[in-house]
Parts: C-alpha cells; structure tokens; sequence
C-alpha cells in the first residue's frame, strides 16, 4: 500500500467515526434524552378529560357571534386565568408578558406610576395601603384606607392586585384617572400623572435618647445593600436601641427577608418552608449581623406582609426583640415566577413557610407583643402612637 | 506575519512525522469529542414542545404551548395540600377561554345544571311533584303539588328528606337532590323521610310533572291577566288554555306581563306571537356572517282578538323583548313599564362529552322591523317610573287596566254607533 493510500484510508475512517459519533450523538440528545427529562406525563384519563376543551374551543371557532376576528391567544391566555383560577389560590396568578415585566420591575425597584402601596382585601378591594412620601399618588390627596373603585372607568372588582396595579401603572408622563371611596364614604375622581417611581425602600434617622429607627418598605433586590448602608450609618452614632419599621411593608424576595433578619438575629432558625407533601427546608441565620446585641423592637400592622412577616417573625421567635403595633397581613406562601415560552409568566404558589417555632402565617398573620392601634384621628394630626409606644419600651429596657 | 505562521507551522509538521498512527490515537477523543457536540445540539434542537399536548389540534400548537407550559408548572410546583382536581382545572380552563371572549352569555354550565335547564326548557320532566328546600343543611319538602304521586303516595309538607334511593341526601346541594329525586317517567324513586320523630319509607312512581310557566287571572273589568315567567317548549300550549279558561271567566282584553322574564326557549315566544298575531314576522336573526334571516310567526287564523296591553321592566330580556318588540311592531299593544333589559343575543346550547354543555352566543335578534335589541333594549309606549314604595300598589298594571278599560269603553262605544 502507498503512503497515499494509506493516508485516504485513514482520513475516511477518521470521517467516518466522527460523523457517525456526531450522528449518535444528536440522536440521543435529541430523541432519547427528552424522555428522561422531568415532565409530568399526562396520563390518559387526564388527556380523556381534556377532550372536552377542545370540543368548546371547537364551537367557539365555529359558531361564536363576533364582530372582531376570534385572537387565539387572548383564548388561550384566557384558558390559562381560568385554569389557575380554579386552583383557588389568590397568589397564583397569570402574568401577560407585560404584566411578568412589570412584575420584575417592581421587585427591581423602578416604574412608570403613581407611588402609592395597595392591597387587595378579602372581599376584593383595592385599598390604598400608602402614598409614598412626595409621590404624585400623594400630591393628588391619596390617603391610607382609601378604596379605588375604578381606573380610566375600569371597575377594580372582580380583577386580581396584579392586574390592578398593571392597569393603574404605564409609561410616566400619561394621566391616570382613579375613583376613590375615601374612609369617610365619600367618592371622588382624582387624575394623576405617572412619574418615574423608585421604590423607596430605607428610611433611617437617630431619635432621641440615642435610639436608632430604620424602615425597610420592600424586600425588592435593592433592600439589602440599602439596609446595610442604612445600619453602618446609624451604628456609627453608637445607637443604644434600634426601632425596625415594617409597617406596610408587603414584602418582596425570600432571600432579601433572610438577609436583612440575618443582620438582627446571631445565628438560629429563620424560617421553616414546607412544600405540599410536607417536605421541610429550614432556613438559618448565618452568625455576625450587624445590629444582634442592642434592644429592638419591630413596627408591623396590617400592611406587613410575606417577607416582611418572616423577618418579624423571626424576630419574635428568637425572642431577639418585640413587635408593637397591629396584626400582620398573614400571607404565608411562597411563590416563584415561571417565565413561559412567549414571556408570560406564572406566578405559582410552591411552599408555605412558618416561623422558627413552627407557626403558621398563612391567614393569621402575627400578633404583635404590645398591640397599639393607629386611628384616623391619629393619621389625621399625624401623630404615631405606636412609634411612641416602641420608644418607651425600648427606654424601659435600657433603664433595666 | 512571520511570527505566526512560524508557530504554526511546526505543528502541522508534527502531524506529518507521526502520519495515520497520530490520527488514529486522536479519533477516539475526537469522536468523542464529536459525540457530545452531537448530543449538546440534539439535545438543544428538540422541538419545542417538551410537554405533553394531549390533543391539541395541530393548527393549535405552537398558540397553546404556553398552555401546557402553565399546567405543568401547576402540576409539578403548586403547593397543593389535596392532589390536584384535573376536571376543575379542565373546566376552568373552558371557563377562562369562554370569559376571554367577553360575552357574559357565552358560559359553560356543568352536568347538574344543564339537566335542570333542559327540563326547564322542555317545561316538564318525570317527577313525584314536591317542592323542596334546604333548611338547616336538611332538603325538606315544601309543597307537596296537588293531584301529584307524592301526594297520592302519602307525602307530606315539612317532611325532612333523609334518603333518594338509598343515597344519604343530608347536607347535598339542593340541584343535586332535586336531580336524584326527577327521573324517567314510570320509574320509581324510593324515599325515606323523617316526620315527628319516625323515618317513613315511600316508594313512587315518576310522572310527568309540568313545570308551569305562567299564571293568570281574571282582573275586574272583564281584563285577562297573564304572567309568563319564563318561556319553554309548551308556554304556547299553557297560554292556549290560559285563554280559553279567560274566556270563560268573561275577559274581553288582555294583559300580558313580561316583567323579569328574561327569557328561555325562543319558540315559546313565536308560539304566544301565533295566537296573538297568527302571521308575519316574529323577528329577525343576524349572523356571524352578517347575513339576516327573518323567522316568520307560526300561521294561525284563528287569534285572540282582544285589546292587549303588555307589562315590561329592566328584567325583561331576550325572548320576551322579542314577543314585546313584534306586538309592538305589528301594531298588536302598547308597552307599559319601564325600558327592558337589551339582551339581543342568542344562545345556542351545546352539550358537551361530559355531560355539561356550552351556552355560545351564535347570532343577534333584531326586532321584527330590523331594530337592534342588543345593548339598546325596548322604551316603553307608556313609561311609568319603577315603584319606590309599597303603598303605590302596582302603577304599570294599573296603567295598562285603565288604558284597556277606555279601549274596550271605546269598542263598546263604536258597536252602539254601529247599531244605530
């Protein structure tokens, strides 16, 4: 054989074993692995009972009355609402791609809107939980308590929070027209334009009788290096007791409540998580926060919801300081955001999640150790009782 | 330049030296090399519906993806302490769809519901001929409807309801005993009942129980007065025998009352326009296409021919704005009361696999001379502003007896003119 030979011999055979490894490769990465992947296979019963939204989406296509073209994917998305809805859950949600994003947004930090916290009561209300402090919400006359009945002559009822505050928000600049039901029973229409919102998310300042006050307002991605700076401040002025505000704080990340707990509580449980069968996760603080040692006590009412309930929580279990005030909002879930194929999203509900002494939030909420009520007459003369109260607590255990 | 080519070309000559022996060492780690790569984009390259698509049309997968998407998310994350109900999430994945389309009378109805409103439509249906209610989580009987089987079977008012064949019936809803109780005519139902402190067992034979619906009286001044509820497949044979026995109580005019009837089965109001009217149309049907039928009124020569008065409210919808806007039109009465309700839409009933079934709105009514009813709804001839009180008595009906009154004043009038 000539060197030649030889040399086309072992190229072919050197052709031959890459294309055909090549070929084995994709085969099993595309047709054999597939299978093994984790998705739930839909048993046959299951597809049986599906039958039937075929056979209505088949007469919708051939017999709805319309006079705009059928948008099958408003169908399906309205398939999707209606499928979540009936898992009777309030925190598992559809999100159009829009809504995902404003969602992300939120818990970023920034939007086009009107600056002002809500809440969606049991009975389905819009309240108004707060207007941030100088936000157009705010300058427009939005009060604590307030109930928005309708945005651009849309009625809030029968929406969820998220589609309300998707309809409430858009680009800065753009008018938004609200009617309001006021506490004292009034309504009235009130137009407001958005702005650039930066959620606001610390507030810190020394007291008097060196007693250091921080509010946290979100647990978005921001809080935890804002929280940081805020505490390497105050603790710079040598504070003799330290007042945490979560007051309307609705919450935000699991893993920003851990993080600004953990600089608190030195070491412990923070929260224990449990999925649907029971499967337990149990989240413990790291040792060496910033502020473990001296007295705390923790604002909360009605508006401190989720993660803002978990570091509350964790504080009172490790009886690293008091809560004073009102009961929280009592939303003990967790959920995660599954972002689908076109850029909608799932919110889903995945776990529950307790205190460190195995408590349930989940439509309790947490009873504060000193219950202080705010009263409008309070809201009105601007006067903060239970701000007041913590401070006296906190000088009684310094005097101790 | 130089450079580069100079430290290449040192390799390239190292290839050359060692010949096929160099190549053969390599071709293992390269084809596997190569496997993985292949595996990496096989893996990358399947098509995208990773998750089941039990039936999904195929014009409709890549729409629905994210359909399934949703649902296997629920499926694998959603903290769920009971296992998930597959038909709910079935069911509410219709309802969504359906609430999608923004028509508040496109609806699904579920098994139980839709056998009552097929016999509601249909008017009747094999029964015992007892009203029963819930009281304390109880079905308790009501009333027990004369010449029925349950009377003839012995039972009685406020007898509380413990077993439908054999079934424990405390704390059901109450459309699910209703529909163990009806069944086919001459079958026969066992119940057992509690009544001052013994359990009695019953067994009955199923009738025909006629659903009514309407009522009617004879009100002074020789004026009918007929009530319909609601219409069903024999409304037209029940006004028939409404009027004959309006006749024979002395009546010479006719009030015909729609308020809160808000609809039901088409034919009955084409039925009720046969013996009122008895020719022309009764009203027209748009489409989705755009195309209009006229649906005629059944012929009839012989009609009631009395002056007529027709009673409507905010609650009169659909067929019954249909009946009211052709007696209208046909010039046949006025219309008292306050403007209706504006449902033009019609449904058609769909039943579905299992059981429950789609009400689909198919097409718009238009009144018999073309007048859209949708969203506009009829204005009165004769407005008369809704009762604030009880002491105002009924105002319509007393409106419409005093107009009928001067017509049939009027009629008499004209026949001793004609005399002489």
């Amino acid at each position: 054989m000539s060197n030649w030979q030889k040399w086309v011999i072992t190229a072919l055979l050197f052709v031959f074993i890459a294309s055909t490894a090549f070929v084995a490769g994709f085969g099993i990465g595309h047709y054999v692995l597939p299978a093994f992947r984790p998705v739930a296979v839909v048993e046959e019963e299951q597809q049986e009972q599906f039958n039937v939204f075929w056979e209505a989406w088949a007469l919708i296509e051939n017999h709805f009355y319309t006079e705009e073209p059928l948008n099958a994917q408003t169908m399906t998305y309205g398939a999707i609402r209606g499928m979540v809805a009936s898992l009777g859950d309030r925190h598992t949600a559809f999100l159009t791609p829009e809504q995902a994003d404003l969602f992300r947004e939120d818990l970023e930090g920034e939007f086009g809107g009107i600056g002002v916290t809500v809440g969606m009561t049991d009975e389905g209300q819009l309240r108004v939980i707060r207007p941030m402090p100088g936000s157009p919400g705010e300058q427009a006359g939005l009060k604590p308590g307030d109930i928005i009945l309708e945005v651009d002559g849309r009625p809030i009822k029968g929406m969820n929070l998220v589609q309300a505050i998707n309809i409430i928000r858009g680009p800065q600049g753009t008018e938004v027209r609200l009617l309001i039901q006021n506490i004292e029973g009034d309504t009235l229409e009130v137009v407001i334009t958005r702005a650039l919102i930066e959620i606001p998310t610390t507030e810190s300042q020394m007291l008097d009788d060196g007693i250091a006050y921080l509010a946290v307002w979100e647990c978005n991605a921001r809080a935890p290096r804002e929280v940081r700076e805020s505490l390497d401040q105050l603790l710079e002025q040598d504070p003799r007791a330290l007042l945490l505000d979560l007051r309307g704080n609705p919450g935000g990340y699991l893993h920003v409540a851990k993080e600004i707990a953990n600089e608190f509580i030195d070491g412990g449980l923070l929260l224990i998580e449990r999925d649907s069968e029971g499967r337990e996760t149990e989240h413990k603080a790291r040792r060496g926060g910033r502020v473990t040692g001296i007295p705390l006590a923790v604002l909360v009412n009605g508006g401190s919801a989720s993660a803002a309930e978990i570091i509350a929580g964790a504080i009172q279990d490790n009886e690293r300081g008091i809560l004073v005030g009102q009961g929280t909002f009592g939303k003990g879930s967790v959920q995660i955001t599954e972002r689908l194929s076109d850029g909608s999203g799932l919110q889903i509900t995945t776990r529950r999640w307790y205190t460190p002494s195995d408590r349930q939030i989940e439509g309790q909420g947490l009873t504060p150790d000193i219950e202080v009520e705010m009263t409008d007459e309070d809201l009105l003369a601007q006067r903060d009782p239970q701000l007041e109260r913590a401070v006296s607590y906190l000088l009684s255990q310094l005097s101790v | 330049m130089s450079n580069v080519s100079g430290r290449l070309l040192p390799v390239l000559g190292g290839v050359r030296r060692h010949g096929g022996c160099f190549v053969l060492l390599m071709s293992p780690l390269l084809a596997l090399m190569l496997f993985f790569a292949g595996l990496v984009v096989g893996h990358f390259t399947t098509p995208v519906n990773r998750y089941p698509m039990p039936n999904t049309p195929a014009e409709h997968v890549e729409q629905f993806r994210v359909f399934w998407e949703a649902w296997n998310g629920i499926e694998q994350k959603f903290y769920s302490p009971i296992p998930l109900d597959y038909r709910d999430m079935t069911c509410g994945a219709i309802r969504g769809m359906l609430a999608s389309l923004g028509d508040p009378h496109t609806i699904l109805v579920e098994p139980p519901q839709h056998r009552l409103e097929t016999d509601t439509f249909q008017g009747e249906f094999g029964g015992v001929g007892v009203s029963i209610a819930i009281q304390e989580q109880q079905p308790v009987i009501v009333e027990v409807h004369a010449g029925s089987p349950a009377e003839s079977a012995g039972l009685q008012s406020q007898d509380i309801l413990l077993s439908v064949d054999g079934t424990d019936v405390a704390g059901l809803a109450l459309d699910t005993v209703v529909l163990l109780i009806r069944g086919p005519i001459d079958t026969r139902v066992e119940l057992v009942v509690h009544r001052s402190g013994q359990g009695l067992s019953f067994s009955i034979v199923r009738e025909r129980i006629e659903l009514p619906s309407l009522t009617w009286q004879v009100l002074p001044e020789d004026i009918g007065y007929v009530h319909i509820q609601f219409f069903s497949g024999r409304t037209g044979e029940e006004l028939s025998r409404a009027i004959e026995a309006l006749h024979e109580g002395g009546a010479r005019a006719l009030v015909l009352d729609l308020r809160g009837n808000g609809g039901g089965v088409v034919e009955g109001a084409r039925d009720v326009l046969s013996q009122l009217i008895g020719h022309g149309i009764a009203f027209r049907e748009l489409n989705k296409d755009g195309k209009e039928s006229r649906h005629a009124i059944p012929f009839r020569l012989r009609t009631v021919g009395w002056p007529l008065a027709v009673l409507v409210d905010a609650g009169t919808a659909s067929s019954a704005e249909i009946l009211a806007a052709a007696i209208r039109d046909h010039e046949r009465g006025l219309l008292i009361g306050e403007p209706t309700f504006g449902k033009g839409s019609v449904q058609a009933i769909f039943p579905l696999l299992d059981g429950s079934s789609v009400h689909v709105t198919t097409s718009r009514w238009l009144s018999s001379n073309g007048h859209p009813i949708e969203g506009v709804g009829l204005q009165p001839d004769i407005a008369v502003a809704p009762a604030t009180g009880q002491k105002e008595g009924d105002l319509s009906l007393q409106r419409a007896v005093e107009h009928l009154a001067l017509q049939l004043e009027g009629t008499a009038k004209l026949s001793l003119l004609s005399i002489m």
